[in-house]
């Protein structure tokens, strides 16, 4: 398996912006509207780094589809939303007057998909640029504060490295806001930092 | 009227091709993941199939490789999220009869059944 640190950041960082493009590609079909994508952000975290600064995400809760990938790199991707951006998507996507109380059973299936949908534009971008295959596990919706949603992801392996890869994106027509957020974990093998 | 199966762990997915097809004029059947649409494939005997593959259960590789090892000619049209080549490479291997990418676009799916179900 690929180390992404043998890889130049700035590749690595193509790589990943031409996977968010058609991730967001396939929300503005999904919305049949404009999808504004930020740059993505590259950052490098030791795991005690995110332990000593539990609030470095800060505390607001979120609505998250993740998706593990292994294959030439390994991870986890999560595709986050502000509770009150999760609840204009859906209803955009499942139509703005369905009742109430059919809304909360539909809200994490249509998430899930959405989530599958952007995620799996990403990392099988990443993999046709690479010529190799990916293996991606289900979506599974999740909700609370980032740091918490990441703490399974994060093992305590001192010699473990996090790149994390960011990029927000916005649909300002329905007043939606997300962020895909990929986490590369780099085993011990990873050139000291 | 042609009947056609949707294999997808997604409601949401579901529920928008079924749409799509009743608009269209097609009689449709659902199934959650690979094993309900083989037992729906053997029981019902649609005209066509329209799956997913990344399911709980049984993928839609597995499904693909059940109805090849049991000669069934049903012709089958992947309907996924996953956009690898390598995967789009292994379904046509598979004989799939087309490969469309989520979300989907009604004309797309359209057009790509009715050119399956051309005599």
């Amino acid at each position: 398996m690929a180390n992404p640190l043998d890889f130049p950041l700035n590749t690595l960082r193509e790589m990943v912006i031409a996977g968010m493009e058609r991730g967001v590609s396939s929300l503005n079909q999904l919305l049949d509207s404009p999808v504004e994508l930020e740059i993505p952000s590259v950052t490098i975290y030791k795991p005690d780094d995110l332990s000593d600064r539990p609030n470095i995400f800060g505390e607001a809760p979120l609505s998250c589809v993740r998706i593990g990938f292994s294959g030439p790199v390994a991870g986890t991707a999560f595709l986050l939303f502000t509770p009150l951006s999760a609840a204009h998507l859906v209803a955009n996507l499942v139509g703005q007057n369905t009742a109430a109380s059919l809304m909360n059973g539909i809200m994490t299936e249509t998430l899930n998909e959405v989530g599958n949908i952007i995620i799996n534009g990403v990392i099988g971008t990443i993999g046709n640029i690479l010529k190799q295959s990916f293996v991606l596990t289900l979506p599974l919706y999740l909700e609370g504060r980032l740091s918490d949603l990441l703490k399974p992801e994060i093992h305590s392996d001192s010699l473990t490295v996090l790149l994390f890869v960011s990029a927000r994106f916005k649909a300002k027509e329905w007043m939606i806001d997300g962020t895909i957020f990929l986490i590369f974990e780099v085993g011990p093998g990873a050139p000291a930092l | 009227m042609r009947k056609i199966l949707v294999v997808d762990d997604s409601l949401f997915a579901r529920m928008n091709i079924c749409d799509m097809l009743k608009e269209a004029g097609y009689e449709t059947l659902q199934a959650q993941n690979g094993r309900e649409g083989l037992e729906k494939v053997l029981s019902e005997k649609p005209d066509c199939v329209l799956s997913d593959l990344l399911m709980p259960e049984m993928d839609g590789i597995s499904f693909l490789t059940s109805l090849r090892a049991m000669e069934i000619t049903t012709p089958v049209i992947v309907l996924s999220a996953d956009i690898q080549d390598t995967k789009r490479k292994q379904c046509l291997e598979l004989g799939t009869a087309g490969f469309i990418s989520k979300p989907p676009q009604k004309i797309e799916i359209l057009e790509m059944i009715g050119k399956v179900l051309a005599p």
